[in-house]
């Protein structure tokens, strides 16, 4: 010590009470002389003891250690910091030439400077009384005591020391002990120290079994050979390492020097385990290798949670790959399903229209549609659905958009019109639906102009019939001016062919009477041929009134040389309706030369007839116009009551009707959005009802 | 000349009968329906009624009838539509003196009248006479007055005596204001069918317009063919033998 201290320029790093007492042997009158010299001192705390000391001596200080270093002339660094990070940054950044004394040698530092300057002291002292030989005894058995007394300090401080020692090392033993990770320690000559619990329960062995001995490789490893811990202690090279560990092993990131692996140990637990092992050297306060620490973590636990994930995974992928497959194979239907559907749409016989479910605008369109509107497909593509209708039917509108989602509507005898302007029947059924995503409609149109011609012919046909049944009563009714005009031209001839005068007034009458008739018999003829003619495309407005009376016009003569009563009710205030006026007409008629024929039956049938009355009413009905035909006739019987509306169902005899009266006035009341409906009470009244929707106001 | 009453529901045919009639020199009575027309002939008593058949209220059948009961020998003519013969048959069932047709052609009322009138100026309940008389080998058999069902009897023993005379052609000519019922019609077919069997030729003639009409719509002509005058009757038969 003695050599290290001499000439020595010192600088001391932690400037607490031992660096104050350092200072005062140091700079104390006996010390002089011994060629030692302090460079300066540095605490971070500027008000430690030894610091100010130091200040006061006038000696350099700092709260950085780094600048002393600044002295060329430094070469001791005295650490009394006692914290080994300090320790390990002055170690780390001192200049090489400069020697490092640590808190634990600088106790020798400090016992080597107390003898030192008792011996200086006595050595002063006995120059001083050289010639007592008694005071030289008093005065070594002074430094006896003296030194002594440093000896017992220093076995005492040792003693602490030691205790300390026990109390760390009982410490670390706890700590080890009391891991839950399962740990274990070896000491440089590979026996092992400590085994702690959680290592006796990962591997079954007791520590008694293992502690002491250098067996740690039983648990592991079928016969002797180095672990991990082995291989830390041995320092060996990684060569020698991969000779044990393969690749499996690696540096740890976060354990200095520190090695780890991960490996399966069948022989450990009933189905063998996975364990991660790290194993670290522990070093002496010289930095050399005492033993080496190895903790083990089983995660057999986390690779089965792994192995589970991974089979999870690839479950997953192959069910994945599975439901691709069935996506593909769904795919393929549906490609096959669409050019099904393709085929069935092109093939159709019926045009189908795929449009926008907005703005009706055509979207697409099958080749029977071309064909049947006589379009081209571009020409389509730039029309709407309801370009097509005639104009009045656009109100079709109303309904397609009332049409919600997955809902089909029928449309009836709507007009549609081909290329050029030919207006042709069809029924429509329009079903609202997702065509590629979008909200569309889907309609299909079906020609029924042959079956609506042939209806009108046989409307048209069913009108001769009852024209023909009327024809006895028209002819009559013809009859009457014709026999007035001849009666009047009889009497105008006779009088000229008897050379008689013809007076003035007679000759008037005759003149007047005759123009009059022939007005009569030009209206009946006018009304005939209104009745008798083919309706026309379009409906009209038709006041019923009006119609009601063209009808009795014809019939009501007949009626009346039946002995029939006719009670008109009209109310005059009443909405026109849609409609051909002969073809309401015609059900009107129908309707009243059955009223006539069931009120001749009854006559018929009994002696005394009782009234012969056929009444006609006309009113509102909520929003709609309502027409009934009474009739005081025979009535029509519960079973039949069902089955007069069908084609071909008569109860009159052969040869007097078809059965086609009230089936085709049925049809025709339907065509114009009507309603017909009877009650009947046998022998006393039977009513006719009918309705329609008033005409749209302009 | 007498009161004539005409019923009819046409005003305006009333005023050219008035105009017509009067012409003829009648005193002419109308009435609008059957019963102010019977009112009008139970006040009047007019010999001769023109009457419309069809008509509200009342028919003409009915006020034939009502005429007929009141006094049986008022000359009733019904006016019957044109080609109504149903109603012409019926009329003359119940002992209507003639029918016309509408329109009234002047030639049939003209004869309608003058019959009415004829059979006016002869004996009222005039019994049927039928003599017959030959002509070669045909038997002519005249029949004077109104075949009725009553004139049944007549009529089979005339055609028992041609039968008695071995007649293979006969000829019926009726008179011209002859009038026949309808059972008078049943009877006669009744007679020419018989004749068929006994294969004697019949021809008819005498009959007035509307008489052929009837006989040819209930089809007797299809048992006698029917001449407008004697001789042609007489000659189709003799060729025809």
């Amino acid at each position: 010590m003695k050599e290290i201290l001499e000439n020595s320029n010192i600088a001391i790093v932690g400037g607490g009470r031992v660096c104050k007492a350092i200072l005062e042997i140091i700079l104390g009158e006996n010390l002089i002389g011994q060629r030692l010299s302090i460079a300066g001192v540095a605490d971070i705390n500027d008000e430690a003891e030894g610091l100010v000391y130091a200040r006061d001596k006038g000696i350099f200080t700092t709260l950085d250690y780094r600048d002393l270093y600044k002295d060329k002339k430094l070469n001791l660094i005295i650490e009394l910091t006692g914290d080994n990070s300090v320790l390990e940054e002055l170690k780390a950044t001192k200049p090489a030439e400069v020697r490092l004394i640590d808190h634990f040698e600088a106790m020798s530092v400090w016992d080597f400077l107390q003898i030192e300057e008792e011996r200086v002291r006595i050595k002063r002292d006995l120059g001083k009384h050289l010639r007592k030989p008694e005071k030289i005894e008093s005065e070594f058995e002074l430094f006896s005591q003296q030194l002594a007394k440093i000896v017992e300090e220093r076995t005492r401080h040792l003693q602490s020391v030691e205790r300390e020692l026990v109390e760390r090392e009982r410490a670390l033993s706890q700590i080890i002990q009391g891991n839950t990770i399962p740990t274990f320690v070896i000491n440089k000559d590979h026996l092992v120290t400590h085994w702690n619990r959680a290592c006796e329960r990962l591997t079954g062995y007791r520590a008694e079994e293992i502690v002491g001995t250098n067996k740690q490789w039983l648990p592991f490893r079928p016969k002797e050979r180095p672990i991990m811990a082995d291989v830390i202690v041995d320092a060996m090279e990684e060569d020698e390492i991969r000779r044990y560990y393969g690749d499996r092993w690696r540096k740890s990131a976060l354990i200095e020097d520190a090695y780890e692996a991960e490996e399966f140990f069948p022989h450990i637990g009933e189905k063998g385990k996975w364990l991660f092992f790290t194993a670290a050297p522990i070093r002496g306060a010289d930095g050399e290798t005492v033993g080496s620490i190895e903790t083990l973590w089983d995660t057999t636990e986390r690779r089965e949670a792994q192995e589970a994930l991974q089979r999870a995974r690839d479950d997953l992928e192959a069910r994945v790959e599975e439901r691709t497959a069935e996506l593909r194979k769904l795919n393929e239907e549906l490609r096959r399903s669409e050019e099904k559907y393709k085929t069935l749409f092109d093939s159709a016989p019926n045009p189908i229209f795929i449009m926008d479910g907005q703005d009706f605008t055509i979207i697409d369109v099958n080749a029977t549609a071309l064909d049947c509107y006589r379009q081209s497909k571009e020409e389509l593509l730039t029309m709407t659905f309801l370009d097509l209708l005639y104009e009045e039917d656009k109100d079709l509108e109303k309904g397609l958009r009332k049409l919600t989602e997955h809902q089909c509507s029928f449309y009836p005898r709507r007009r549609h019109i081909k290329k050029g302007g030919e207006p042709f029947y069809v029924n429509i059924v329009a079903c609202h639906a997702m065509h590629m995503g979008m909200d569309c409609l889907i309609a299909t149109t079906t020609d029924i102009t042959e079956s609506v011609e042939k209806e009108a012919k046989l409307i048209q046909a069913s009108k001769m019939t009852t024209l023909g049944e009327m024809s006895a009563g028209i002819a009559h009714e013809l009859n009457q001016p014709l026999n007035t005009i001849k009666m009047g031209n009889e009497f105008l001839k006779m009088m000229i062919e008897k050379g008689k005068k013809i007076s003035e007034q007679d000759l008037f009458q005759v003149v007047d009477e005759v123009s009059g008739e022939v007005d009569r018999a030009a209206e009946i003829i006018t009304r005939l041929r209104e009745f008798g003619r083919k309706a026309d495309f379009t409906k009209e407005k038709i006041d019923i009134n009006r119609s009601i009376r063209g009808v009795l016009d014809i019939v009501g003569k007949q009626l009346s040389l039946q002995n029939i009563d006719v009670e008109l009710d009209l109310d005059e205030a009443i909405p026109p309706i849609l409609a051909h006026n002969n073809r309401f007409q015609q059900v009107i008629f129908n309707l009243v030369t059955n009223a006539r024929d069931a009120i001749n039956q009854k006559h018929e049938a009994e002696a005394e007839s009782g009234n012969r009355v056929i009444s006609i009413r006309s009113f509102r009905e909520d929003d709609r116009v309502a027409i009934t035909v009474s009739d005081t006739g025979i009535g029509i019987p519960e079973p039949a009551r069902d089955r007069i509306f069908e084609a071909f169902f008569t109860t009159k005899e052969m040869g007097e009707g078809m059965g086609l009266g009230l089936s085709i006035s049925s049809e025709i009341v339907r065509d114009y959005g009507g309603d017909i409906h009877v009650q009947s009470e046998e022998g006393s009244i039977t009513t006719f009802k009918l309705t329609f929707p008033c005409a749209p106001e302009e | 000349m007498g009161k004539i009453l005409v019923i009819d529901d046409e005003k305006p045919t009333l005023r050219m009968f008035r105009l017509l009639l009067g012409a003829y020199g009648y005193n002419v009575l109308t009435a609008e329906n059957g019963s102010a027309g019977l009112e009008i002939f139970k006040k009047e008593k007019p010999p001769i009624v023109l009457t419309d058949i069809k008509m509200p209220g009342m028919d003409g059948l009915e006020v034939l009838q009502e005429i007929k009961g009141i006094d049986p020998d008022t000359e009733v003519i019904v006016i019957t539509g044109h080609g109504d013969m149903d109603s012409a048959v019926k009329a003359l069932d119940l002992n209507a003196t003639d029918f016309i047709n509408k329109p009234i052609q002047r030639f049939d009322l003209d004869s309608a009248l003058r019959r009415a009138e004829e059979r006016l100026k002869s004996a009222k309940d005039q019994v049927n006479e039928i003599s017959l008389r030959k002509l070669n080998d045909v038997i002519i058999m005249d029949i004077e007055g109104n075949v009725t069902s009553l004139s049944e009897l007549l009529l089979m023993d005339a055609y028992e005596k041609a039968s008695e005379r071995s007649a293979a052609k006969i000829v019926m000519r009726f008179n011209e204001h002859s009038s026949i019922s309808g059972a008078g019609i049943a009877v006669l077919i009744q007679l020419l069918s018989e004749s068929k069997k006994r294969d004697q030729v019949v021809a008819i003639t005498g009959l007035s317009e509307n008489f052929k009409k009837i006989f040819e719509m209930v089809g007797i002509s299809r048992f006698a063919e029917i001449f407008d005058h004697e001789e042609d009757a007489i000659n189709s038969l003799t060729q025809s033998g």
